[in-house]
């Protein structure tokens, strides 16, 4: 972050705090492409920039009212994006921990497969080995015909967190099962 | 989603906030209604009857001097760490550590030196005054650091349990008549460390689920 950028982001969280969601807007696309870099250039350019990106956005829109617009934006806003960046790390690993090697996949089932050619067996798998939270929320999406908002308020999330959970959730299922790999 | 949806999302349900105050102003805040807490309950029970006598033994006043501390330290880490940023040093830390250390080690020398005394081993009153006071000022704590952002919830939970509990044990050694070492090694110093454990295990979650999804 630039002695500028610092300089402008302080300006507008003192408008966000003051409920200026035009400004708020401003400083959250800005510091997006900030912890970009800031994670690139720690981590490289790996495939879950972006969970870093919204977790830290997450984080900011959560303790937006922890900043003291006497004191420079960049260590506050740094310090949320290196424990954010520290935590996504940390999940990556255990995900990674908990996947399934290629050869230790089990074996194809010699009964035919449904008509629509959907493994579920493999299906299953790849839930299991979801982290907890991510597992209950699609579950509750998808099989329990739970609402976002129903799961919000069953898990004292809110809403955006709930969605956002769950989208990785599927990105990490779409790994899992060697679908193609969307990028955000 | 994509993130520029998120964005969209979060500033859509920004509301106006109120900048916290400083950490030193809450700490501030605590330590009124942690030391109003101690008081009341110093009043209520009555403080020890030989308290005039007591404040002139050096085990008594090095014992309380080191949970004052050892209150002040960890309030004031506690509340700092609770904002993303905020100018943090380990000294504070180790502060808190060495006079929550400071405690027992004073006692364990009584009990080498003068060996165990007669007295109670236990008493329900101290330990019930202890995880009374510890439960209602730790509380108040967790709920003042809920509101700001503890993105290391279990360092700051910890030091918050430790400030609890030790601002519960000052005042309960200003009531309890007993100063031999096993009374204080085991009925206030192994009940205040069960207490700050289950006050520990209790807040972590709840600063942990204030800044993780």
């Amino acid at each position: 972050m630039t002695p500028e950028q610092g300089r402008q982001s302080s300006e507008w969280m003192q408008l966000a705090q003051a409920g200026d969601q035009i400004a708020y807007a401003s400083l959250l696309a800005m510091l997006t492409s900030v912890t970009r870099r800031f994670a690139r250039a720690r981590v490289g350019d790996v495939g879950w920039i972006d969970d870093v990106v919204q977790e830290t956005l997450l984080t900011i829109h959560g303790a937006r009212q922890t900043y003291d617009p006497a004191r420079p934006f960049a260590p506050w806003f740094y310090a949320i994006a290196s424990s954010r960046l520290i935590d996504v790390l940390r999940r990556e690993r255990r995900v990674r921990s908990r996947e399934l090697a290629d050869d230790s996949l089990p074996e194809a089932s010699s009964a035919p497969a449904p008509d629509d050619g959907i493994d579920v067996q493999a299906i299953h798998a790849a839930l299991a080995s979801l982290p907890a939270r991510q597992r209950d929320i699609i579950e509750g999406l998808k099989f329990r015909d739970e609402s976002v908002r129903d799961i919000a308020g069953r898990t004292k999330m809110t809403e955006s967190a709930v969605k956002v959970t769950a989208h990785r959730g599927y990105r990490t299922l779409r790994r899992l099962l060697g679908g193609p790999r969307r990028e955000d | 989603m994509k993130t520029d949806e998120l964005i969209l999302q979060l500033a859509k349900s920004a509301l106006p906030v109120t900048p916290l105050p400083s950490p030193f102003v809450r700490l501030l805040r605590w330590l009124a209604l942690a030391a109003a807490l101690a008081a009341v309950a110093v009043l209520a029970i009555g403080p020890r009857a030989d308290l005039a006598v007591a404040v002139t033994r050096p085990t008594f006043v090095v014992s309380l001097l080191a949970l004052v501390v050892a209150t002040l330290s960890s309030a004031a880490a506690a509340f700092v760490l609770s904002v993303p940023g905020a100018g943090r040093s380990s000294l504070q830390r180790a502060l808190a550590v060495a006079a929550t250390l400071a405690w027992p080690l004073v006692w364990f020398l009584v009990l080498a030196n003068a060996g165990a005394g007669r007295g109670r081993l236990f008493h329900a009153g101290c330990a019930l005054e202890i995880a009374i006071l510890s439960a209602v000022s730790g509380g108040a704590l967790i709920a003042m650091l809920r509101r700001a952002a503890p993105l290391q919830p279990a360092w700051t939970g910890g030091i918050a349990a430790t400030a609890a509990v030790t601002v519960a044990s000052a005042a309960t050694q200003v009531i309890c008549p007993i100063d031999t070492a096993p009374h204080q090694l085991v009925g206030h110093i192994l009940i205040a460390s069960i207490v700050g454990s289950a006050g520990f295990l209790v807040g972590w979650p709840q600063l942990r689920r204030r800044t993780r999804i």
